[in-house]
């Protein structure tokens, strides 16, 4: 079976071509951070007129880079939400008339689904059950994953997201967008244990960052002078530790409460080095097994919507034309 | 030739399947849905009613703007997918052009207005020719009102949601030179669209699939406060 995934609910319009859920043939992925660079943040109208313009050439190169053509795709999956509804309907419209056109069948995926099934995309694939831990800029969850469409949420963030965190630090401190990206490469020459910042919610699978954001800022304004080039690793060394820490604690934690010693680290913050090797450090010392999915599928992108639509596709859905875009869909199937 | 339009450029949504310029079927809708809802199963059941397939299709035909950001992206969006899947052209027409081919028969000045918020219209001036076909004379613009009016002299009909934003300064026009139409015919007809768009593409004008994007008129509001900062 072939199918074809589009993502757009963001900034980055992504297609890819996977052969029987497990063979990725082609992902390819536009993203459009340049772009929102200098808005200090993606823009939802901006992005949405980027996607409509780039969504056939980026549909066309995977399908190229597959080796196929549309005639041989057996049905299309696409993010419904959560995300930008401007976003998602150019996806959306776009999948619903391909599969129309190609009197193939398609499915609406929800994007954290997505996130999670992007697990089955690392060298070291997580066997039912495990615990998953979706960190972006929009969500910090965890999960107990029963199955592709069986998935309990048992911890999320009551204000920030970690990679909001990341990213008003980013800002707060003037060094570039997008901010999670910088921190992890300022931070990777920084002492992590230069500066204390503090741990939120320690009893509890609940996350908080506004905390930590504030003590940064509380930092910030009790300095006498902005920090030199040659303080700011140990800045953002020590602040991506408070956030790290945290996510691998409570994550580990999860494990151990559900007795499932296998965790799934997946979304975009998941790309993040210092987070990739705590996890790695930290389990194997608790006997847990670590899937971390390589950085190109934490972001977003479509090779993760196939993933998940593909089993959809398998146990025969096919949903209605009249679908419509979600911005919110909180993800708790059990 | 079946030429298939699609019209999701305001609050209202429109679909029309024409062979040449016969209207097999029209759709239209005015109804609390997303556009997104609404445009793809009246596409499906059109066909199906006709007995014809997609792959009869030789023509697609869109409103590309101006309109709601959202609504021409879904357009641009479905018929993108449609003609990609298909291999058959696209084309695109002004959603103020078609809308003024409701003012078929009137002599005078016809004149279009798309609410566009923020107390700005979308507007546009055509004289519509012997055969209910409209002549561009006013290049289409976003505006407000108060720019808009002092540009339309003497017989002039109006139409169009933008009408309320316009209707105090119509109303100080002299006496019997301002017309209307029904409210029925306030809105775009995807019919119009088709038959816009097949002569369109009858002169060869075809919208590049991979690349074309609506013609917002406007630019977003981020991209302007970019610009307005010192």
């Amino acid at each position: 079976m072939l199918v074809l995934g589009i993502e757009s609910s963001c900034d980055e319009t992504a297609a890819a071509v996977l052969q029987d859920g497990r063979k990725l043939l082609s992902n390819v992925i536009a993203s459009q951070i340049r772009i929102h660079e200098k808005y200090g943040g993606v823009v939802p109208e901006i992005a949405s007129r980027k996607h409509v313009e780039v969504i056939v050439p980026v549909i066309r190169e995977a399908l190229e880079k597959a080796g196929v053509t549309l005639d041989v795709i057996d049905g299309v999956a696409v993010t419904r939400g959560p995300g930008l509804v401007g976003s998602l309907l150019v996806g959306l419209s776009m999948a619903k008339a391909l599969a129309l056109a190609r009197n193939i069948p398609f499915v609406g995926v929800n994007h954290l689904e997505g996130h999670v099934a992007s697990a089955f995309l690392a060298e070291e694939k997580p066997s039912f059950p495990f615990i998953a831990l979706v960190v972006s800029g929009g969500h910090t969850n965890i999960y107990v994953v029963q199955d592709f469409d069986r998935m309990g949420l048992v911890g999320q963030t009551r204000d920030d997201a970690a990679g909001e965190a990341f990213d008003k630090a980013a800002k707060l401190l003037d060094i570039g967008y997008p901010g999670g990206v910088v921190i992890d490469r300022l931070a990777k020459s920084g002492n992590p244990g230069a500066l204390s910042f503090p741990r939120s919610m320690k009893d509890s699978l609940e996350f908080s960052f506004s905390g930590v954001k504030t003590a940064l800022l509380t930092y910030m304004k009790k300095r006498e002078s902005p920090p030199s080039a040659r303080e700011m690793p140990d800045i953002v060394a020590s602040y991506q530790e408070a956030i790290v820490d945290v996510l691998v604690e409570k994550t580990l934690r999860a494990a151990e409460i559900h007795a499932i010693p296998q965790v799934a680290v997946v979304g975009g913050v998941a790309a993040n080095s210092r987070l990739r090797a705590r996890f790695q450090e930290d389990a194997g010392k608790k006997g847990v097994r670590v899937c971390i999915p390589p950085p190109v599928f934490c972001t977003d992108n479509a090779a993760m919507i196939a993933v998940v639509g593909h089993h959809a596709l398998t146990r025969g859905r096919k949903d209605p034309f009249d679908l419509n875009a979600l911005s919110r869909w909180p993800l708790d199937t059990l | 030739m079946i030429t298939l339009a699609i019209d999701t450029a305001t609050k209202t949504a429109g679909v029309a399947l024409l062979r040449d310029e016969r209207v097999l079927a029209e759709y239209f809708f005015n109804l609390p849905l997303n556009h997104s809802e609404t445009v793809l199963p009246a596409v499906n059941q059109a066909l199906a009613l006709a007995g014809l397939g997609i792959g009869d299709v030789g023509l697609f035909a869109l409103t590309v703007g101006p309109g709601s950001f959202t609504g021409l992206r879904i357009g641009a969006s479905t018929v993108k997918g449609l003609a990609f899947a298909t291999g058959a052209p696209a084309v695109g027409v002004s959603t103020l052009e078609a809308l003024a081919c409701n003012a078929a028969g009137f002599a005078g000045l016809v004149c279009p207005l798309i609410d566009a918020r923020k107390g700005e219209v979308y507007a546009a001036l055509y004289r519509i020719d012997g055969e209910g076909r409209p002549e561009p004379v006013l290049d289409e613009r976003v505006a407000a009102p108060c720019e808009i009016l002092p540009l339309v002299e003497g017989n002039a009909l109006f139409l169009g949601d933008g009408l309320a934003a316009a209707a105090r300064l119509i109303a100080e026009r002299p006496r019997g030179l301002s017309h209307f139409l029904a409210p029925n015919q306030q809105s775009v007809r995807a019919s119009s669209v088709a038959l816009i768009g097949r002569r369109r593409y009858l002169r060869g004008d075809v919208l590049d699939l991979a690349t074309f994007v609506p013609r917002y008129l406007r630019r977003s509001e981020a991209e302007v406060r970019l610009g307005e900062k010192p």
